[in-house]
């Protein structure tokens, strides 16, 4: 089965069934990472704030602690378990349906198409008077970036048609969200576009997680019901077909579920680069090679790595926060480049 | 220190004015040079002002404007003027201002001052720049008088602690005009002993340990969404001002050292006053 992965590593077969790990471990092992870093997300602050120390503020000013925890660290810390799992999830499941490493969804444009749907609805006022106008926004644009995509590169086997399908909807939509930020009528609207494109769970509130909440999870329920079809189409497309699988509506399902978690998960953090494709392939490994297993353990992995990013994020002594896409740009890029030699060589 | 360097360069200037008369032909490119063209030149001497003073979202004086031409910070929209003065800021315009200067214009860089003092002094030698030396003693004997009617009015009330909570973070120490302007209220800016200067960026949960009694906050364009301008409507920040709103004014007031100095005393002293009934 795994001799089908045209992107699979040339390790033996046996080795890689040897560092597969028991499902139940692997997940209870990443759940229990998670929830570690969960609390540290909670409990630590900016090292250049003045409420780093959260423990200390608990005996002077409880009420305040209390509030820091619950309205500024909490929905932050929530929207990146969110942000992260969707990321992870959703890169496990393009990878997996378009049997292509590369799939990511900020690579493809995915996301900055989400982020040009929630920039309209934002900042000309109609997420004002209906908020679930913003996450609708996103959603949109995820909706016709990754259907566009599909149609471009669904059938192709070729790695780089679909790669530069995806620089193509990214550098557009880029640039008409950069023109919409311009003609948005807040001055700083403009200068907003690093929010956008390198996105921060820097003062999020309890209300941005409800509104992303939901379609998260519709999301997710729509990408994880494609997980037994993608272990079929390792096979092939063909022998997936005559397995009993719909591959179009598999992929109907993936583009409807990608649209609602990223367009969620984007409208309200911004584009974040990167998670969705180190994920999958850190855990790869760890599953045996199965895409359709790797969903649950990618969702746990990229809520892990997000959360690990932020906390990083606030560890940096900066006066401006760093944007969290800076970290993860930081750690995606040369893994990406490392990938891409890889995959060279077994071309060769 | 600066200040006094820029004024010297500017009474020197002011030396070769008196020589040749008061500039007529007079273009402005900074909103803040602007409000002193638009107060204390003749209108027939404005060839243009910045754009921004057309808008009154961005320049209390924005009627003054209404009409007279407007220009972009373009050095080419300048020379079509053949100004016999131009008035530039400090920070913007830079390209503009060092090909003007090229092409052998007059170009007087205006430094915006960070205090009351500072403020009478630029009027001051802005009135001789610009021939109106008596119209500026009277329009800082007005604001003048302003302020101390509010600072007369709020003398007594219990000192409260505030802090100026602005877009994308931004609050105001000391030396600064909103910081006097909070002082002469009888406010206690917190922000000097966050070791925050003139002026500098304080995270969410520092305003929550901050903890003041009041949010000073400068609003501007409000109707428009801005990520910027949302975290002042953060749950915490409501939850700490225990559903009390911030007290805003227009930020306008603030934007430059000016005669609206006085436009903001008043503003704040009025809401203070409504809170405290």
């Amino acid at each position: 089965m795994t001799q089908a992965l045209p992107f699979q590593p040339s390790a033996p077969l046996a080795e890689s069934l040897r560092r597969e790990m028991n499902p139940a471990l692997l997940l209870g092992a990443l759940a229990g990472l998670l929830l570690v870093l969960i609390a540290a997300s909670l409990l630590i602050g900016r090292r250049s704030g003045e409420a780093a120390s959260l423990m200390t503020l608990f005996d002077t000013d409880p009420q305040t602690a209390w509030l820091i925890l619950s309205e500024v660290r909490l929905p932050r810390t929530a929207l990146t378990v969110l942000v992260g799992a969707t990321l992870g999830l959703s890169g496990a499941v393009l990878q997996g349906l378009l049997r292509n490493p590369l799939a990511e969804p900020a690579l493809l444009g995915a996301s900055s198409s989400a982020a040009l749907g929630a920039v309209i609805m934002f900042y000309f006022g109609i997420s004002g008077t209906l908020a679930i106008a913003l996450p609708l926004g996103g959603m949109a644009g995820t909706f016709l970036a990754t259907a566009l995509l599909f149609v471009l590169g669904g059938r192709a086997q070729d790695t780089l048609t679909l790669i530069l399908a995806g620089v193509a909807i990214n550098s557009l939509t880029a640039a008409l969200t950069s023109l919409a930020l311009n003609f948005a009528p807040n001055p700083y609207a403009a200068l907003e576009i690093i929010f956008w494109i390198l996105g921060s769970f820097a003062d999020r509130s309890m209300e941005h997680v409800w509104l992303a909440l939901p379609p998260t999870l519709i999301g997710w329920a729509f990408l994880l019901s494609a997980g037994r079809a993608l272990d079929a189409l390792t096979l092939g497309e063909d022998i997936a077909a005559t397995l009993g699988f719909d591959i179009p509506a598999v992929k109907r399902r993936a583009i409807i579920g990608a649209a609602f978690a990223i367009g969620a998960a984007v409208s309200v953090t911004g584009v974040i680069s990167f998670v969705g494709l180190v994920v999958p392939h850190l855990l790869r490994p760890l599953v045996g090679y199965r895409p359709g297993r790797l969903l649950a353990a990618s969702m746990f992995g990229g809520a892990a790595l997000m959360t690990a990013a932020d906390i990083g994020v606030r560890m940096v002594d900066t006066g401006l926060e760093l944007k969290v896409g800076v970290v993860t740009a930081l750690i995606g890029a040369p893994f990406f480049l490392h990938l891409l030699m890889v995959l060279r060589r077994a071309r060769a | 220190m600066k200040l006094g360097i820029i004024i010297a360069i500017l009474a020197a200037l002011c030396g070769t004015a008196r020589a040749e008369g008061p500039p007529r032909r007079i273009v402005s490119m900074n909103l803040c040079t602007d409000q002193y063209v638009l107060l204390l030149a003749q209108r027939e001497h404005i060839r243009s002002v910045s754009f921004l003073s057309a808008d009154p979202n961005e320049s209390p004086y924005a009627h003054l404007a209404a009409g007279l031409k407007i220009n972009y910070g373009a050095a080419e929209e300048v020379i079509v003027e053949n100004p016999d003065l131009v008035l530039t800021g400090q920070y913007t315009t830079g390209f503009a201002k060092t090909m003007l200067r090229k092409l052998g214009y007059r170009v007087v860089e205006v430094e915006s001052p960070r205090d009351l003092a500072g403020t009478r002094k630029v009027m001051r030698i802005m009135g001789e720049l610009l021939g109106a030396s008596g119209k500026a003693e009277e329009l800082i004997a007005n604001m003048d008088r302003r302020l101390n009617a509010v600072g007369h009015a709020r003398a007594g009330q219990p000192h409260q602690t505030a802090l100026v909570y602005d877009a994308n973070g931004f609050t105001v120490g000391r030396p600064s005009l909103a910081d006097e302007v909070l002082t002469l209220v009888g406010l206690d800016n917190r922000a000097p002993r966050l070791g925050i200067k003139d002026f500098g960026q304080l995270a969410l949960e520092g305003l929550l340990v901050a903890h003041p009694a009041y949010i000073v906050h400068l609003e501007y364009r409000s109707g428009v969404a801005s990520l910027a301008s949302q975290a002042i409507k953060h749950p915490a920040v409501t939850a700490m001002l225990a559903g009390h709103q911030p007290l805003s004014i227009p930020g306008r007031v603030l934007t430059c050292a000016g005669p609206s100095i006085a436009d903001a005393a008043e503003h704040l002293a009025a809401l203070l006053a409504g809170r405290e009934s």
